[in-house]
């Protein structure tokens, strides 16, 4: 099952990879998909369509916002731009993210030695 | 706010969604074209790859969910689907609701207006009345401009005290008098500090400068009302400066407009104009220190009530008793109850209403109680209804149970599906408001129907509130708590469970009889009511109520010498057969002139009651009237004081001076009885006549009231010209203020009993169609539910007689006991209705049993019907159907 890939990402980290990668440039939908891909080397396959809800959650929460322009391929395309509050988020959460990686990681080494 | 912008935001965003998927599955079949991949397939595995696109767009749309709002709206839908599926539980159950709360909130509308709405005024709480009332009888007595004077003078609690005497009359334009011309007004006659103690600031002009009422002169200034100004100078500013008339043809300036709003210190009256008390000077030279008026204070500030009644008291008690002392003339009965009464310093925000409060607030809470007693009526019927609905809804209310709906989901649609119920009765209900306030208006005087301040605001907001809570307690939470409780295992169990009927049908039997109580007392009341109004409309008044026809001219017009020459005028009108006049109030006039009325050479003793009422007449007075002489001779020429100085005395007064004896030829206040008249009302028809005397009009007096009266077939709209013309004609230049027929007069004293008599027997009315309508409605729903055990019960043999004679006697119990607590309230609340009652006792056994008989003959009509349906079940059916 396709789905299960998504499943498989913790809640949330679909969300502060979209807040990351729309930081550095803004992105539309398809491409969010094809650089998230990119970006971890294809380890992690996302389902195209459940990074669309994930969009629309991060807009109602206003770490987004949105604007319909014209793509290098000359099509129309919605395009993404992070918010002051969504900067703010993407720190506090990938701080967060990271302790909790370290502790993981910890607990996980354990088992070596 | 944030999600309301979310529900308008979500709504783009579901656009924007489509669009933006659909640029995305484009982007996605380019690029695997141009990597060479055929264009069908190309497609495919874009879709593949994106996967379901409804549920991905589901999926984002979640995100703007407000999940309760949106429970919320589907819940009100079903509600409404709800309703209009079943249109006659609708229409019954938000129509009887809505009567309840359009009658309750008309009803509190007019006590708001009457006892509880404070003036427009700054600062009402710090406004206090101030009243004389006699101890021993409770009446009031109005205190004089010369004993406010000393009390001004004599108390310190008060910011300032001020006195008004009200009248009506015609204001006309310009310095010259023209005859019968200009338009009738209320006004009051003010103490100059009247709008600085009350703190009315001025829209226009200015008030009046601040004298010493009873020295200086009075300035002729005139104040209007911003109301006034409007509707009869079109708010024209050029109005002051200019001259008016109002007052015995002398010209008074306008000097002021009042701020807009302020109507008078009268709640049941509004004041068109204002002017300095000191003016009836102009008339009565010699009479202000006496003059009767109302009189009102500001407390200082930090001052108590208590404090301020204390103050006033000690200052009254020194004021009366210097009076009592300086008047050598007095009898020692006069003095002894002159010094009996009492002042009194009440609160005074609202103003002062006392003939409209006295006559009104007794009968309006009577009223409050009934319409109170038809809402929970309402409510129970209501209740009973929904509960009976949620029982037939069991079924699916289980299954919903069963699929995994939470109860509390399952009661907050209930609860919704009521409170959407009870939303639309009320404002069905606030609709009614306007026509049931006229109707309850229309039974006050014009003048104070009017004047009352029905606009809502605060309090009835805060009303509404209330009683929608109550309603929705009552009415939604009882069957909501009761239904999903008893749910459990209901599926099971099928419609023929009989799983929780019996605590089912304990509660329908407590609404069955409390409707049956309550309704049962209102009729009782709505009975006495009607009683006394008959008994009032029967009695004998001692005069003819059809063909006499009073006039009166502006007040304090006339003088007896002009009365000589208007009443030969009037008795020259085509179908006038006698024309009169007289002075001193009576003939329902209102007021009550008392004075000693000793018998010549026997003095009573000290506590004797020798009060009694005077009426001035003039000449054909017994004939035009159709009192009748009982003895002795009317009233002739030369029997005018000075020349003569006899009386004429009532029945009563006659009985209780004289018993047997024949008083003519005897003398009172030296006064030699010549006849002995017919009882007749005095001040209204429910009073007993009072000792009367009769004494012709001097010649040549001022009289501070004179009316004529015609004895004439003739109706009012007949009349009106010609007796206009008459006067005119006479030479007299006051306008005529009223033309009315007596009966009118003496109709319009019952106006109280008719507002009791007419809206109890229509609340009885109601509330009787009411009940009759939750029975029939809790026993058509329990019949059909019983299908199966009526149908088992006629298959085995009972009759269709028994069938309904069971149900009736089931269903009657309830109601047969209901009633008994109905006549045990009635009876309980018997000393307070007694006291709005006249000429039968408030456990008036055929009103009691009348009452009974009605409840019986309509509820079981009612239950009949659904009884008779369910004695026609067909066995077969019945039992093949589950």
């Amino acid at each position: 099952m396709s789905r299960h890939q998504t499943r498989d990402l913790f809640p949330g980290a679909l969300e502060i990879m979209v807040l990351r990668l729309v930081q550095r440039e803004p992105l539309h939908g398809y491409a969010l998909v094809q650089r998230i891909q990119q970006a971890s080397n294809d380890l992690l396959r996302v389902e195209e369509g459940s990074l669309y809800p994930a969009l629309q959650r991060l807009l109602k929460a206003g770490l987004l916002r949105a604007e319909w322009s014209v793509s290098s391929t000359n099509r129309q395309v919605r395009t993404y731009y992070l918010t002051r509050a969504g900067a703010r988020h993407l720190a506090t959460e990938v701080s967060r993210f990271e302790q909790m990686l370290k502790g993981v990681t910890q607990v996980l080494a354990l088992r070596h030695t | 706010m944030n999600a309301l912008r979310d529900l308008f935001r979500r709504r783009a965003e579901s656009g924007d969604l489509k669009a933006e998927i659909r640029a995305h599955l484009d982007e996605k079949v380019a690029s695997l074209v141009a990597a060479g991949m055929p264009r069908a397939e190309a497609e495919r595995a874009a879709r593949r790859a994106f996967g379901d696109v409804t549920h991905v767009e589901d999926a984002a749309r979640d995100a703007w969910r407000m999940p309760r709002l949106d429970d919320f709206v589907a819940d009100v839908g079903f509600a409404l689907r709800f309703l209009r599926r079943s249109p006659a539980f609708a229409v019954v159950a938000v129509s009887s609701l809505a009567l309840g709360i359009g009658a309750n909130l008309s009803v509190f509308t007019v006590i708001n207006a009457l006892l509880l709405r404070p003036l427009p005024v700054d600062h009402p709480d710090a406004l206090v009345v101030l009243s004389r009332e006699a101890t021993e009888t409770g009446r009031m007595n109005p205190l004089t401009f010369g004993e406010y004077a000393d009390l001004g003078l004599r108390t310190t609690s008060f910011a300032g005290l001020l006195a008004q005497s009200p009248g009506d009359g015609a204001l006309q334009v310009g310095a010259v008098p023209v005859p019968n011309a200009g338009e009738r007004i209320h006004y009051a006659r003010v103490s100059s500090n009247f709008f600085d103690v009350l703190g009315v600031r001025m829209a226009a002009g200015h008030g009046f400068l601040p004298v010493n009422d009873s020295s200086a002169d009075a300035e002729r200034s005139i104040v209007l009302s911003y109301d006034f100004w409007q509707r009869r100078f079109g708010g024209d500013p050029s109005i002051l400066g200019r001259s008016v008339i109002v007052f015995r043809d002398v010209p008074f300036t306008v000097v002021g407009v009042a701020a807009r709003g302020f109507r008078g210190i009268e709640a049941d009256e509004s004041t068109n104009a204002w002017w300095p008390l000191g003016n009836i000077k102009i008339a009565f030279a010699d009479r202000l220190a006496g003059w009767n008026v109302a009189v009102m204070g500001r407390l200082k500030r930090s001052v108590p009530l208590e404090q301020a009644r204390a103050d006033a008291r000690r200052a009254y008690a020194a004021i009366a008793g210097d009076e009592a002392a300086g008047n050598l003339n007095w009898s020692d009965a006069r003095r002894r109850r002159f010094l009996a009464q009492r002042l009194d310093v009440d609160a005074g925000g609202t103003g002062i209403a006392d003939t409209l409060r006295m006559q009104f607030t007794q009968p309006l809470y009577a009223l409050m109680a009934s319409v109170a007693a038809v809402l929970l009526i309402a409510c129970a019927n209501v209740g009973a209804l929904l509960l009976a609905r949620t029982t037939a809804r069991r079924r699916e209310l289980a299954v919903r149970l069963a699929l995994g709906s939470g109860r509390a989901r399952i009661v907050r649609q209930l609860v919704t599906e009521n409170a959407v119920l009870i939303a639309i009765a009320t404002l069905g209900g606030v609709a009614l408001v306007p026509l049931a306030l006229r109707t309850i208006l229309s039974y006050a005087p014009a003048a104070a129907a009017a004047a009352l301040d029905t606009s809502p605001d605060l309090r009835t907001l805060a009303f509404v509130v209330a009683i929608t809570v109550t309603m929705a307690l009552i009415v939604a939470l009882l069957p909501a708590m009761r239904s999903t409780r008893a749910l459990e295992g209901t599926i099971s169990a099928g419609t023929r469970g009989a799983g929780g009927s019996s605590r089912r049908s304990r509660v329908h039997q407590w609404l069955l009889g409390s409707q049956a109580a309550l309704s049962l007392a209102l009729l009782v009341v709505a009975g006495l009511f009607v009683g006394t109004l008959q008994n009032l409309r029967r009695l004998d008044a001692g005069f003819d109520r059809k063909a006499v026809v009073l006039v009166t001219l502006n007040s304090g017009a006339a003088t007896t010498a002009v009365a000589r020459r208007v009443a030969p005028a009037l008795e020259s009108i085509p179908g006038v057969r006698s024309a009169t006049f007289y002075a001193n109030l009576g003939l329902l006039g209102g007021g009550a002139s008392t004075s000693d009325c000793a018998i010549d050479g026997a003095p009573p003793g000290p506590a004797a009651d020798v009060s009694c009422a005077m009426m001035q007449v003039g000449p054909r007075f017994f004939e035009t009237t159709s009192t009748s002489i009982l003895s002795g001779r009317p009233f002739a020429a030369g029997d005018e004081p000075p020349a003569a100085q006899v009386a004429i005395i009532n029945e009563t007064m006659a009985r209780q001076y004289f018993g047997d004896r024949s008083p003519i030829g005897q003398r009172i206040q030296g006064k030699l009885v010549i006849g002995v008249a017919r009882d007749t009302k005095y001040t209204s028809l429910r009073e007993a006549a009072p000792r009367m005397i009769y004494t012709p009009v001097g010649p040549a007096w001022a009289v501070a009231d004179v009316r004529f009266a015609m004895h004439t077939d003739r109706t009012i709209a007949e009349l009106t010209a010609p007796v206009k013309r008459a006067i005119a004609d006479a030479g007299v230049t006051q306008p005529v203020t009223a033309i009315e027929a007596l009966g009118a007069i003496a109709e319009a004293t019952l106006a109280r009993e008719r507002l009791l008599a007419e809206l109890a027997s229509w609340f009885g009315l109601l509330a009787l169609v009411l009940a009759c309508i939750g029975l029939y409605g809790t026993m058509s729903f329990a019949v059909a539910r019983r299908t199966h055990e009526i149908g088992t019960r006629l298959a085995l043999g009972a009759t269709r007689g028994q069938i309904v004679g069971g149900l009736m006697l089931e269903f009657g119990t309830p109601v047969a006991l209901g009633a008994t607590a109905g006549i045990a309230a009635t009876l309980a609340m018997s000393r307070l209705l007694s006291r709005l009652l006249f000429g039968l006792n408030a456990t008036n056994p055929s009103v009691m049993s009348l009452a009974v008989l009605v409840l019986c003959l309509a509820t079981s009509a009612a239950a009949l019907v659904p009884a008779r349906r369910a004695s026609r079940t067909d066995p077969v059916t019945a039992l093949r159907s589950e």
